[in-house]
Parts: C-alpha cells; structure tokens; sequence
C-alpha cells in the first residue's frame, strides 16, 4: 500500500532523499600514504598530511578515483571527464587542516538511478544526483576524561564517497531498500564493504512532507548520521509524522538539522550553530582539476564485475529461474557467489531451494553469514546429485545435510559412514513389501474394494521399514506389482 | 687570509673545488659574520653546530671525490622552509615552538648538492609583509642604512645575502617578496616559473601564488643555487614534469638581437640608473618594444583577495590542538580563540578576518570569483605581451627602503612599492631582480632566458 500520513483534514506524502557517505576501501588514504585500514591503536595510521603538519601537501590516490568510477557505473551514473577539488571550511579538533578537501561544483560523477522494491513489490527507480569524492575526518573521543577531549586521526584522511539522491523517496520501505541495494552494489564491486556497524557507510537523511496532490517542496529537515537500515527507515516515519502533526497544529518550524536519537524514538534538533555555518567552499589551489580519458573510463568499464540487477536478468533468463528466486540470490554477493558454486550446471531451481529453505534457515538459526556456512556450496551441490542419482532419497537427503551442517563432513562420507544408501535390491523390497501386506489383509481389502488412495499410505509403510533408504517410485511400482498377484 | 665571506656563491663553489680552503674554513667565516652582525636580526635561529657538522661532513665527500654542485657552500634558509630537526617558525608566535620532523623538498635538495645550512632567516610573519617588520622575532634592518627596513618579506635573506652572512639564501615569493627586499638590499633575487620549484615543506602563506627561489649577490649565483632546487616533485600535485634546462649555460651573456618589452605601466616612475640601463643594453644590440599591460592598475586588488582568501584557510590548521603554542580555554571554541588571538600577530589577523570575507556565501561571489577573472585578464596581458617581445624589462620597486618608522606607519601600502611586481606572481611567469634593482620577466617555462639577460642587465651598474 502506498505510503500516507494521515494527517487531521488530509493526507501527507513524503519527499525524502539521501546522502551516504561509503568509506572507499583502498590501502591508503585518499591524499597521503598513510593506511586507510579500519581500526589500529589511535594515531598509528597518520602521515604528516593527516594530523595537519605545515607544509604537508595531498596527493591524489589513484585507487579511490578508480573506486568512484567502479561506483559510479554501479549507479549507471555519468562519469565526469573533469571533476575540482574544492575546500570546506569549518573549525573542529578531528578536523587537522581546519578544511574538508571534497567536490561540491563539479564531482567526478553525475546523475544516475538506482531501482528498489517498493512495499507493494513494485520496481521504483530513485534518481542519483551525484557522487563526489571527499576525505573522512578523524574522531573526537570525549569520554576519556572528564575535561579533555582525545583526538585519534587513523581515519583523517580516508576516503569518501558521498553518494546523493534525488528526493525520489517516498516511504520509509523505499529508503530501506535503496541503501540495502546500494550496500550490495558496492560490496559487488569491492568499493566499499558497507559494513554499517563500523561506520563505513553511513547516512543523512531529508525529509519533507507535503499534502497529496500539492505540488513544489515544502520545509526540509536534515537527520545526521543514522547508522543502520532499521534506523533510517524509523527515523524517516517519525520525522514525517512529527512533520504532520506540526502542520496540523498549524506550527511552522524551521528548515534544520536534527538527530535521531534510538533509544527514546525520537529525532531533536542539533544545537543550533551547528546549523548556522558558512563553509566558505573554493577550488583547493593545492589539487589541480582531475582530467580523465575516455579511454580511462573505458577500461575500468570492460573490467567491471557483473552487478545485482544484470545477475539477477540472467539467472531469469537463462537459468529458468523465477523473479523472486533470483532476486533472493542476487541480492548480496557472497549469496550469488554461493549459489553459482553449487550451481555448475545442475537444476538451478533445486540448487535455490536448497539455498532458500534448508541452508538459510540453518544458517538464520545458527545466526551465521553465508561466508561462513559450515556446508560448502560445492558440497550441496554434491548432495542434489546423490538424490538426482538415486543414491538417496530427498528423505535422507535432509538428514545427511544436517549433519553436513553439523560436522562440515562431504555428503559422500556421511551416506557412506552411516549405511544411507537407498536400497535397490528389488529382492529385498518385494520381501518387505510382502510382510507388510501379509500383516494388513483388511487394508489390501479394501484397495481391492476399490479404496486407491491407501496405496500411499502402504509405500509410506515401506519407508518406514526401510528407514527412507527406498526409492519411493520403485516401492510404488513393486507395491502395484504385488498388489496385482495378489 | 682574506676575508672568504667576501667571495660570491660562485667564486666560493671555485675556491672549495681548487682546494684553497675547505667547507669548514668559510662555514666558521661565516658563523663568525653572523655573530658579529646579528645585531640586523637577519636570523631568526642560527644553527651553528649543524653547520659545522655538515661542513665536515662536506670536506669529507669532496675529499672522496663525491662533490656535489653546491659541495660546501653554507647558505641560509627562509624560516618558511620547513627544515627537519630544525625549529621553523614562519615568524611567528603560533610555531615559536614548532620543530619539524620533515624536510622541504627543495631545501633537501640544496643538502643533496652539498649546501651547509647556517641557519633559518627572518620573514613578515607567514610571510606577509613587505618590509620585514611583523616577525615575532622582531625587525631586520637593512645592513646598508640600518634605519631602513629590507624589504620583504624574505627580508632576512636578502639582509644576510647584503651583509655576507651566507653565500646566498632561499626566499618564497606570493606577491613579490623575493625580488622586493632584492631590491632594497642591492642583490640579486629570482623566482622560477610556477611549478618548476616544489612547494612540499613550505608553509603555505596562498598555495595558487606561492613560489620557492633564491637570493644571491650575482644572476650567476642564483642559477647555481636554482639549479638542483627545480624538478619534478611527487609530493606536491601542481610541481611541473617538465625537464628543467641547464641555467648557467644559458648565461652567455649574448643578448644581441633580443626584444625587450618595457610595459608601460611600469615606468611611472623610474630610479636613476633606469635611462643608463637602457643606454646600455642598447650598445649590447637588443631592441625595445612598447608594451601595454592594460590590466596591471587592477594586480594589486585582484592579489589580496586571492592571496587573502586562500591564506585564510591554509592558517586555518593553526589551532594548537596539535603542534605549536596553544593558549587554553574552557571550550574547544574558546582555546581556539585564544590561541589564534595570542598567536597570530595584528596583521595575519587582519588579513584572515579579510580572506574570511572574500571566501564566505556572499564574498566569493563579489569578490573571489571577479578576482580570479581579472587574474586570467592579467595573464592575457601577458600572453599578448609576449608576442611582442622575448622578455619584459623594467624597474623592479622604483623606490627607496623606507624607514623603520615609515614602515610601521603604513608606507609599504604606497602604490610604487609592489605594483610592478603583482601582476607576474599573480600568472605564475619566471621573474628576477638584478642587483641594481631592474627587473627581467619571462615566458611561462623560459626560466633561463630570464637569468640570461638579467645577467647582462647586471652589468649595467
């Protein structure tokens, strides 16, 4: 359903966009040579540049423009052939130089889309504006002491890529996808590893509300730096519906920047000088305008990775694979990588549903990431070709992939050590079946009176005895066979 | 013995190479000059010691037949250099303290070629000024009339290069603060092209305007001491991959059949030995061309809002958080003001309050941006110019040092001061000052056209 506020004497829709900052992986920093590596004792990966040294100068990092050009094609964004480096002003003790080196007049990447699934399942396309390339500050740690603050510069310096949006966004389901979507894109892409949790992704949100049918934009309001997917849907709800109520109570508020606070549901605004700067952005004379051929842009383009949606269109097309399937396996790398590991030619719909139901759900349980499953893709595959075999049944099959999971064992071993092979001695399975005949007379009477339908339950009786080792199709044919002499 | 700190650099280079006397010998000649005249305060920080450890260390190479081309020859670095193990302070309080754990490129360089550092000279504070006279570490008098200031703001240079306190002496050009002070002091100054001279390990005063180069008592020394300082550097992005021609073949002393340009706008005002010049360079066989450089009125406004704005935030690290002096406070906000206030003298906070403006939402658009329009006019100027002519020829500063006093009461703002000198620093063009204070103007690139024929304007004293 689409989303609406309802407001007091009419309904609301919201306008959002937003502005993710992805930490770019690279070794070293984005203007010195510093480690670029999360983590490390405080002050360990700072070069004279990153704690503000006189006389320091940047240096470009060429790996990082070649992240944001990888990105950028992600987004199918326009690759910028001249991009300027401009200076951001602003005093703070985790910011050495006094100026932000980033890209606000001309970035090195232009407009683009991304597509998301909105709440009714529908494909909605959110505009990119832009993405430029800047430099993460360092942290302020407050907490050390009681009247002093510590300043660690590791991450002074690091890359950044700030990825904007159109105001595309209209529920908070389309915000959450957008940033899952844009998550898995980048961690295709070795760009960014997304890891919200540490702060290499991270997100500011704007959300304006207006009534449905009006047109033009209304006061807008900045969320700073939510930090994970839930967060940011969360605060969009609240914020719109804080908006409404606002409007409705015929209060004007001002155009600001609030934070949202997780514990108490609520967003509040920042102090208000953090709202008020001018920062004084100008071409940084120190960085000469960055000129990219065409033949540059080119080739990072022939050597990029297949992306989530291309997968996804091909897993459809050529593997026979339904929508949801293939959107469910393409949706982050280490699950496409998985699934085309155990793949390798087989039935691709019995691969995902082993993938989908028994594998996701062991690994849900046991809270573990697809990298990390106890069970190799190449080993699931093994299993699927025991049953296509008939070497088990899919009975068993169940059973040998618990224990693969359990002791990370190949299927092979496991049948092989615990005697699971299907029984297709016909001898055997006739003996079997005529014990289970002879001790039932009154129900074979009744098959005979013309009851069909209990010659399942004698095969379900078969397998019984036989523990699952018999191959249900063959102790249907020999249960007709015996049932016909009878 | 004679006197060694009465030689030239290049006469000095001779002397060591011949093995009349060794890179000991003048170092302590000099260290001995110094401290008979420190009363000019040319230095800021005089590293004796360091001086003679690298001039034994010198003796030692050349005796192992590994001499460099500046192989003993002790020199003085501007207190804008950053000198690794060596206290720099851009003159001013805020680094009073502040030793670096790095060396300039171009300073490494000269130590490369053999240099002996004698120690780090005075500069207007981050180098703004033209008279020497905002230091924190007080005035440099000009060692011809004591009275009077030596220009700037690389005023200890040239002092310590008049007075023979060094062999010669890096300076840092924005707005003409090599060849102004050259000027007042009766030497020989020379900024290359922007872009031949890295500016890693420089304190940046404008990073668009800011140029390496040298002070020397002859053209002749100052391609020496150019010479290893240009080239390619990695660490700093607008340094020029081009190759970097011999200076001192260039010095032929052959200008017959030149064009000078003599701009027009730069004559209003001439000293006396600007018509006996020209007489001169007549008998040498070069031909003048009437120049018009109809945006030079406008170099002076256009380089203080560009130089201002770009100063502003390349100061903006000096908050004494991490390095340097720091005055507390209660707040974060308030040390930072305290510091800053504390720190900075009265005018680097003029001229930050200034750079503030011309950068903020309304300023930029008003001025930042005309200004940069009017600066590529400027250079148009001279691409037109340079059409006409090899070389621009004229005055460098047309007028006499001003006193101490005069120069505290404002007289650097006098129009005649630097108004032939902004528009080339503002277009990045080669530039020098010869010892009788005319000035020679290149090509972008034509470094040593400019040397050569400031050599021969040399002879016209």
């Amino acid at each position: 359903m689409t989303y609406r506020i309802q407001g007091q004497r009419q309904e609301w829709e919201l306008i959002c966009g937003l502005e993710v900052h992805c930490e770019i992986l690279s070794k070293s920093k984005v203007f010195s040579g510093a480690s670029a590596e999360f983590g490390g004792d405080p002050n360990t990966h700072v070069a004279f540049l990153d704690c503000g040294m006189p006389g320091q100068l940047p240096i470009l990092n060429e790996k990082c423009v070649e992240q944001c050009i990888k990105t950028g094609m992600g987004l199918n964004a326009k690759i910028n052939a001249y991009s300027v480096f401009d200076r951001k002003n602003y005093f703070y003790g985790d910011l050495p130089t006094g100026y932000q080196i980033t890209q606000l007049f001309y970035p090195i990447v232009g407009e683009g889309y991304l597509d998301v699934t909105d709440e009714d399942g529908q494909t909605k396309r959110i505009g990119i504006e832009r993405l430029h390339l800047e430099q993460d500050a360092g942290k302020s740690i407050h907490d050390m002491h009681p009247t002093q603050s510590y300043l660690d510069f590791n991450r002074a310096g690091v890359g950044l890529m700030e990825i904007v949006s159109k105001p595309d966004i209209h529920s908070p389901e389309q915000a959450g996808d957008y940033l899952r979507r844009l998550r898995s894109i980048v961690r295709y892409l070795g760009t960014c590893d997304g890891n919200m949790d540490e702060g290499s992704m991270r997100c500011d949100i704007n959300v304006s509300v207006r009534p449905v049918g009006e047109e033009g934009f209304r006061h807008r309001v900045e969320i700073k730096n939510v930090n994970s997917v839930k967060f940011v849907m969360q605060a969009i709800d609240l914020e719109a519906h804080r908006q409404v109520s606002l409007y409705d109570a015929g209060k004007d508020f001002p155009q600001e920047t609030r934070l949202f606070d997780a514990a108490e549901m609520e967003t509040r605004p920042m102090r208000s000088k953090e709202n008020a700067l001018d920062y004084r952005y100008f071409p940084d004379p120190d960085l000469p305008p960055l000129r990219l051929t065409q033949d540059y842009i080119e080739d990072i383009r022939a050597h990029l990775p297949e992306l989530p949606a291309a997968k996804k269109e091909r897993y459809m097309a050529q593997l026979g694979l339904p929508e949801y399937d293939a959107r469910i396996l393409t949706a982050d790398k280490e699950t496409a990588a998985y699934f085309e590991r155990a793949y390798k030619g087989r039935d691709a719909k019995k691969v995902a549903n082993w993938i989908m139901g028994d594998l996701f759900g062991m690994l849900n349980k046991e809270c573990l990431s697809i990298e990390n499953s106890p069970v190799r893709p190449e080993d699931l595959g093994a299993l699927i070709d025991l049953i296509n075999d008939g070497t088990i049944s899919g009975k068993i099959a169940k059973e040998v992939f618990e224990i693969m999971f359990e002791t990370g064992k190949s299927p092979a071993v496991i049948v092989e050590e615990k005697g699971l092979k299907q029984v297709s001695d016909t001898g055997a399975i006739e003996q079997m079946i005529s014990d289970i005949l002879a001790a039932n007379m009154d129900k074979v009477a009744e098959i005979k009176a013309g009851k069909d339908k209990l010659k399942g339950w004698f095969v379900g009786q078969v397998m019984k005895a036989s523990q699952g080792k018999v191959n249900p199709a063959l102790a249907n044919q020999l249960l007709e066979k015996k049932l016909g002499e009878m | 013995m004679t006197d060694l700190t009465n030689l030239t650099l290049s006469e000095t280079v001779k002397g060591l190479e011949n093995k009349e006397f060794s890179s000991v010998e003048v170092t302590k000649a000099y260290l001995d000059k110094m401290e008979q005249l420190r009363r000019l305060n040319a230095y800021i920080t005089e590293t004796p010691d360091v001086a003679l450890k690298m001039a034994a260390d010198s003796d030692k190479r050349r005796a192992e037949g590994k001499a460099g081309s500046l192989e003993g020859v002790p020199m003085a670095i501007k207190d804008m250099f950053c000198t690794k193990g060596i206290r720099t302070t851009a003159a001013s309080r805020i680094l009073s303290n502040f030793v670096p754990e790095f060396e300039a490129t171009t300073t490494q360089r000269l130590w490369n070629a053999g240099a002996v550092c004698l120690g780090k000279t005075n500069t207007d504070e981050f180098a703004m000024g033209s008279s020497t006279i905002t230091s924190y570490f007080g005035v440099t008098h000009n060692p011809h009339d004591e009275n009077r200031v030596p220009g700037g703001s690389s005023g200890g240079s040239a002092a310590a290069v008049a007075a023979h306190m060094c062999a010669g002496a890096t300076g840092t050009e924005t707005g003409g603060s090599i060849r102004h002070p050259a000027s007042f002091c009766q030497i020989t100054g020379f900024k290359p092209t922007y872009g031949r001279c890295s500016r890693y390990g420089v304190i940046a005063y404008a990073s668009s305007l800011d140029e390496p180069g040298v002070l020397g008592r002859s053209v002749e020394d100052c391609a020496r001491m150019i010479q290893p300082m240009m080239g390619f550097d990695e660490k700093d992005s607008t340094s020029s991959h081009r190759e970097v021609p011999d200076m001192l073949a260039a010095l032929d002393k052959n200008i017959k059949g030149m064009k000078l340009g003599i701009p027009k706008q730069y004559t209003e005002l001439v000293p006396d030995n600007w018509e006996p010049a020209l007489e001169f360079l007549k008998s040498e066989g070069v031909e003048f061309v009437d120049i018009d450089m109809p945006h030079t009125e406008e170099a002076g406004m256009v380089y203080y809002v560009i130089s201002q704005g770009e100063a502003t935030t390349n100061l903006a690290r000096y908050d004494g958080a991490r390095y340097g002096v720091r005055e507390e406070g209660k707040t974060l906000d308030e040390m930072y003001m305290n510091t800053r206030m504390e720190g900075f003298g009265q005018e680097v906070r003029n001229r930050m309050i200034l750079g503030t403006f011309f950068t903020s939402a309304k300023g930029y658009n008003d001025y930042f941006v005309p200004a940069q329009k009017m600066r590529t006019l400027i250079k148009q100027d001279f691409d037109k110019a340079f059409e006409k002519c090899d070389v621009l020829f004229s005055p460098a500063v047309p007028i006499k040092p001003f006193t101490i006093e005069e120069a505290k009461h404002g007289a650097a703002k006098g129009r005649f001061n630097d108004n032939y000198l902004m528009p080339s620093c503002l277009t990045g063009v080669p530039a020098g000052c010869a010892n009788n204070g005319l000035q020679v103007i290149g090509r972008m690139w034509d470094d040593a056209t400019v040397l050569k024929v400031l050599q021969v304007v040399e002879m016209s004293k």
